[in-house]
């Protein structure tokens, strides 16, 4: 290649502001749109001004600037300016890979992208109404298109017997919206407070049924024959008063029907098995109909079960999660803890350490000057062995400072200081990172929820002439495909296509 | 071949890969009729796009350009072909990015109201602006309809003076008739007002407050040393009961405050009363007053002590009783610390700050109540694993006696608080314990934030508003830009949104300016205020929040009738009378562009 065409400046005018470059720079990233105004054809290719002898794109000039830079220095930096998807769609115009862009400025360049996508991926597995929506709507589109040609075959026939699976889609349809989505219409809402009030009902006779108040002690014969011989055994039993129990019935009742009820008229059967909250509907209403089943018979082995029943009864305080269904605050909350794992394990991992690390310090150091007489070395002190001064250095290292096991030597006191201090530190570092999670999930569900209707009057403009796309070239005039880079140029019309989509 | 390839030079893109392939073929199959480039000249940088990028959005100001006459409406440069706008320069290049793109970003070195005064001026809807950056960019907005939707309830003397000025002015003009009482009443009670209302307005206001302040501590010092026993002597105290016929004496014992305490507390009633009476009968509305919670306490935190002296004097049985039920009343006294916020602005502030922030806190209060619940039954359960079986209810060994007990538990450990009273005992409810706490410092951790940033940008904005040294405004409006098509107010906006003066005033001038007898009136009321054009910008941003965003996005047009009222030469009545000519033509020119009463801007015009 010629010295003098390679030193060939090349003006490129991006939006009314004049770029400067060498052909050679641009050359340095081959199969980018920039890199194409390099080729001997460009002119023809491209919005070409023959009498200034410059290229014209309509495009942003600042990013443009450091777009260029990258062709210069061979990094790709981010204006701090700029927001995210505005830089990411224009690195899409110009060809250029997002993954190029330095670590420096990846983090502010991905931050609202990633906080979309966790609540994205996240919406789409807890059943988010926002992307059920579709599904039941396609429903109804097949549901009319049922009618339609349901009307026709009953011009036909005289006869409906699609009639009832048309009426039946339009009745799961509503039922549906009415279970699911509080905000779908009036009765919606009425069932959702009633929902609401059926949950705190049940968990409050969850909460008293243990309260001894509520469990008079009672004394229980029981007549056991043994051969001939009859003999009356005495049993204390603590027994729960009938009328929690009603109350309790009363809200099963409601509870199997609002499951039935969705289960019947879901619109996807796999999704809803799926969905964790259903799971949980299911298993807290399955104790109390085992145990009314159960205490009818009996048996010995029927008691057993039904002692065992009575610990796993608190299976029942799983329904506190339907809340979840009502209060976006709850559903950010399940998001970002799905989202922090790796944050919440280092906080495990440091708090273990540290844990570890304390309840071995503070066992020695309470051995320090101890009585000789004593072989065990532990009469006076709190600290018997190290496992229980594990929970002695959770209690401080939380700064919780129960006050049930505390040091009552100097060097064990000097320890105690280092662990308060140190737990400060260990729960304060990883905390941030989780709480901040929070705090851009929490803004971006606010804004979304915020954010008014867009007006939207923005018309989706015809494919430029003076910027042809290299595709056109390529079918135009098949060009010697001395390029086997993939073409990137569709982008723009790509992401019209998308921005109308998502309207 | 060429579907591919489009396809693969997207990977890693999801929402637009099944559009590609359609869009590389609608690419080859249209050819714009128009791509003729056009360059606006913006605050002194070119920018240069095509005519149909700017047709993307109809009804706005930058697609006027592409209309045939728009050479004569707008300053249009022959010799160097460009479109000239007199405004910033880099925010312009997102206001075309939204036209090339369709997504309308925010510049994040500016901050939001003054993006928000461009995209008026260019009449670009905001609520246009994508998700990213629409936290970012009502920030400050959002923040200072909370603080003024707060604030409205409470009378506001500024607000009221001139208003009341102009009033009187007025009906002086129009009646000829001076009633001196009505008069002195006029000029006193803003000043008395004042002088109880607004520690900042004279010197002896500032007494007046310290005054106050005073007697809220002295009373709030005695509330707090009544209780203590030292000020609280037992009497023995013999009483005569009647049973049938037998008689008997029984020994009560009584409590009886300390006399002194009582008079302090009395001479604190009698300022506290006074300051009420005054402002009752000083505020300029009597509805508001009564609305704003803080007078409400004023009244409610006094009437206990007058009812329990009008009571002691009473012997009966029955006023004995309700003294005995006021004793437990008096703790309303309490609630005086909150006249504390008339003198504080940190403490306005928390205010605002809480009544904002309501929905985290509700959130942090779910939160809490979730995990207490969850961790109440989880140490329940968890301290009953091996229990002896020779116990029935399972509960010797353990504090924790059945789940509502072990709520104050949670809430303990939760807010790391560990008084101590109750503690696990058992391997499994140590763990219950240690997950408890971490959950505890997480959950309190994560809405916390959320408030404090609230907090943290009401009050910056508080004290800058205070802090911030008074305008000298010597910002002159500027004259109109004579290329701009729409260089006149239109009369029926300035009807919705100008003060009542302003309507005024335009109407009078708009109907008999001309005829120059009247036009004095109309003159004068319209030119007193120099400051028109930032006046309307406020009326503009006022109706904005009753959500009338149209007129917002004509906030910032160039109008003549106001710049001119503000040149010094326009005084004269041949001037006037030039100007509402000028004015009317303009009206004309108005109805054809604009369909002001319409109210969107936005809209396509027919041309």
């Amino acid at each position: 290649m010629a010295q003098g065409d390679d030193k060939d400046r090349i003006v490129i005018n991006v939006g009314g502001i004049k770029h400067q470059t060498y052909r050679s720079t641009l050359r340095t990233l081959p199969g980018t749109r920039l890199s194409w105004l390099a080729d001997p054809d460009a002119p023809n290719n491209f919005d070409y001004d023959a009498n200034i002898g410059e290229f014209f794109f309509d495009r942003h000039p600042g990013v443009f600037a450091h777009i260029l830079n990258y062709y210069r220095t061979g990094k790709l930096h981010c204006p701090a300016d700029v927001c995210g998807p505005l830089y990411e769609e224009e690195l899409a115009f110009w060809g250029i890979d997002e993954t190029d862009v330095e670590p420096c400025c990846w983090m502010t360049y991905r931050q609202h992208r990633e906080a979309e996508e966790a609540l994205d991926s996240f919406a789409g597995g807890a059943l988010d109404l926002g992307h059920e929506d579709p599904e039941p709507e396609g429903v109804v589109e097949a549901a009319e298109g049922d009618e339609g040609v349901e009307m026709t075959r009953r011009l036909a026939q005289g006869d409906s017997p699609d009639n009832r699976s048309g009426r039946w889609s339009r009745w799961q349809k509503k039922a549906w919206a009415l279970f699911e989505d509080p905000y779908s219409s009036k009765y919606a809402r009425w069932v959702a407070f009633a929902s609401l009030f059926f949950i705190l009902v049940s968990i409050t006779t969850f909460c008293l049924e243990t309260h001894e108040a509520f469990n008079p002690i009672v004394n229980q014969t029981y007549i056991y024959t043994d051969g001939n011989e009859t003999r009356e055994h005495v049993i204390t039993e603590t027994k729960t008063m009938v009328q929690l129990t009603y109350v309790e019935g009363v809200c099963v009742v409601w509870f199997t029907f609002e499951f039935l009820i969705r289960v019947t008229t879901c619109p996807d059967k796999l999704k809803f098995v799926r969905n964790t909250l259903n799971i949980i509907d299911f298993v807290a209403i399955l104790p109390f109909y085992l145990e009314v089943g159960l205490s009818g018979l009996p048996s010995k082995a029927a008691k057993d079960v039904l002692g065992f029943l009575r610990v796993v009864r608190f299976v029942r305080i799983l329904r506190i999660f339907k809340l979840t269904r009502h209060f976006v605050g709850l559903r950010v909350l399940g998001h970002t803890l799905r989202a922090s794992t790796n944050e919440f394990i280092l906080l495990i991992i440091f708090l273990a350490l540290g844990v570890l690390i304390f309840a071995t310090m503070i066992y020695y150091a309470e051995r320090i000057g101890r009585n000789p007489n004593d072989p065990s070395a532990s009469n006076d002190t709190h600290f018997k062995n190290i496992p229980i001064g594990f929970w002695w250095a959770v209690v401080t290292m939380t700064t919780l400072g129960y006050g049930d096991m505390y040091p009552q030597t100097t060097s064990g006191m000097l320890v105690g200081a280092l662990c308060a201090l140190s737990g400060v530190l260990t729960i304060a570092m990883p905390v941030p990172v989780i709480v901040n999670n929070f705090g851009m999930y929490y803004s971006l569900a606010m804004a979304k929820q915020k954010l008014p209707k867009k007006k939207n009057k923005h018309i989706p403009r015809a494919p430029q002439l003076g910027s042809p796309n290299y595709c056109k070239s390529a079918i135009n005039s098949p060009r010697p495909s001395t390029h086997s880079e993939p073409c990137p140029l569709a982008q723009e019309e790509v992401s019209e296509i998308r921005y109308q989509g998502r309207n | 071949m060429l579907s591919s390839v489009c396809v693969s030079s997207f990977k890693g893109r999801k929402g637009g890969n099944k559009s590609s392939n359609k869009a590389c073929y609608s690419a080859d199959m249209t050819c714009p009729s128009e791509s003729e480039k056009i360059v606006i000249n913006c605050g002194g940088v070119r920018h240069e796009t095509y005519r149909s990028t700017l047709k993307t959005l109809p009804g706005t100001r930058l697609s006027w350009l592409t209309e045939p006459d728009a050479f004569s409406n707008f300053d249009y440069d022959a010799k160097s072909d460009e479109f000239f706008f007199d405004r910033h320069p880099s925010v312009f290049s997102f206001i075309l990015n939204y036209y090339r793109t369709g997504k309308l970003h925010c510049p994040n070195d500016v901050c939001g109201p003054l993006f928000e005064e461009e995209l008026a001026f260019w009449g670009i809807d905001e609520t246009d602006v994508e998700a990213c950056c629409w936290m970012n960019y009502r920030q400050h907005r959002d923040a200072e309809e909370a603080l003024d939707s707060f604030e409205t309830p409470e009378p506001e003397i500024p607000d009221d003076d001139p208003a009341l000025a102009g009033d009187g002015d007025l009906k002086r003009l129009c009646l000829q008739e001076d009633n001196r009482k009505a008069g002195w009443w006029r000029v006193w009670r803003p000043r008395i007002w004042a002088l109880f209302e607004d520690p900042y307005s004279s010197k002896y206001a500032r007494y007046v407050a310290f005054g106050s302040l005073l007697f809220i501590l002295i009373s709030i010092s005695t509330f707090c040393m009544e209780t203590h026993e030292a000020f609280n002597t037992i009497y023995n105290k013999t009483e005569n009961v009647t049973e049938g016929n037998v008689t008997k004496e029984e020994i009560v014992y009584e409590v009886v405050t300390d006399r002194w305490l009582t008079y302090v507390e009395g001479v604190c009633v009698v300022w506290f009363t006074i300051e009420v009476f005054t402002r009752v009968i000083f505020c300029p509305d009597k509805v508001e007053f009564f609305k704003s919670a803080l007078n409400i306490i004023d009244f409610v935190a006094i009437l206990p002590f007058y009812l329990e002296v009008g009571l002691s004097g009473l012997s009966s049985k029955a006023a004995k009783d309700v003294l005995g039920f006021l004793r437990v009343v008096r703790f309303v006294r309490i609630l005086r610390i909150f006249k504390l916020t008339r003198h504080f602005v940190g403490l306005r502030v928390l205010g605002h700050t809480l009544r904002a922030s309501t929905n985290e806190f509700l959130l942090l209060i779910i939160f809490l109540a979730l995990g207490v619940l969850i961790f109440a039954t989880m140490i329940y359960y968890a301290e009953r694993i091996g229990a002896s079986p020779d116990d029935p209810t399972a509960s010797v060994h353990t504090s924790f006696k059945n789940i509502p007990i072990g709520f104050w538990w949670a809430v303990v450990t939760m807010t790391t608080l560990g008084y101590g009273d109750m503690y696990p005992e058992t391997w499994s409810g140590m763990l219950v314990g240690a997950l408890c706490a971490l959950a505890g410092v997480l959950t309190i951790a994560m809405p916390v934030p959320v408030i404090v940033n609230n907090f943290g940008m009401y009050y910056s904005l508080a004290m800058a508003k205070q802090k911030l040294p008074k305008k000298k405004n010597k910002h002159i409006p500027r004259a109109p830009q004579p290329g701009s098509p729409n260089y006149c107010k239109p009369d029926a906006l300035a009807m919705a949104t100008a003060s009542p003066q302003r309507i005024l005033g335009n109407v009078l001038g708009g109907v008999l300016g001309s005829s120059g007898l009247t036009g004095g009136l109309a003159g004068g009321l319209a030119g007193d205020c120099p400051l028109a054009q930032e006046e309307i910008i406020e009326i503009n941003r006022d109706s904005k929040q009753n959500g009338d965003a149209a007129s917002a996005a004509l906030a910032n047009e160039d109008c003549p009738t106001i710049d001119q009222v503000l040149s010094p030469d326009e005084r004269s009545p041949v001037g006037r009378t030039e100007r509402y000519q000028q004015d009317r033509a303009c009206f004309l020119l108005n109805t054809r562009e604009f369909r002001p009463t319409d109210g969107n801007v936005r809209k396509v015009l027919s041309f």
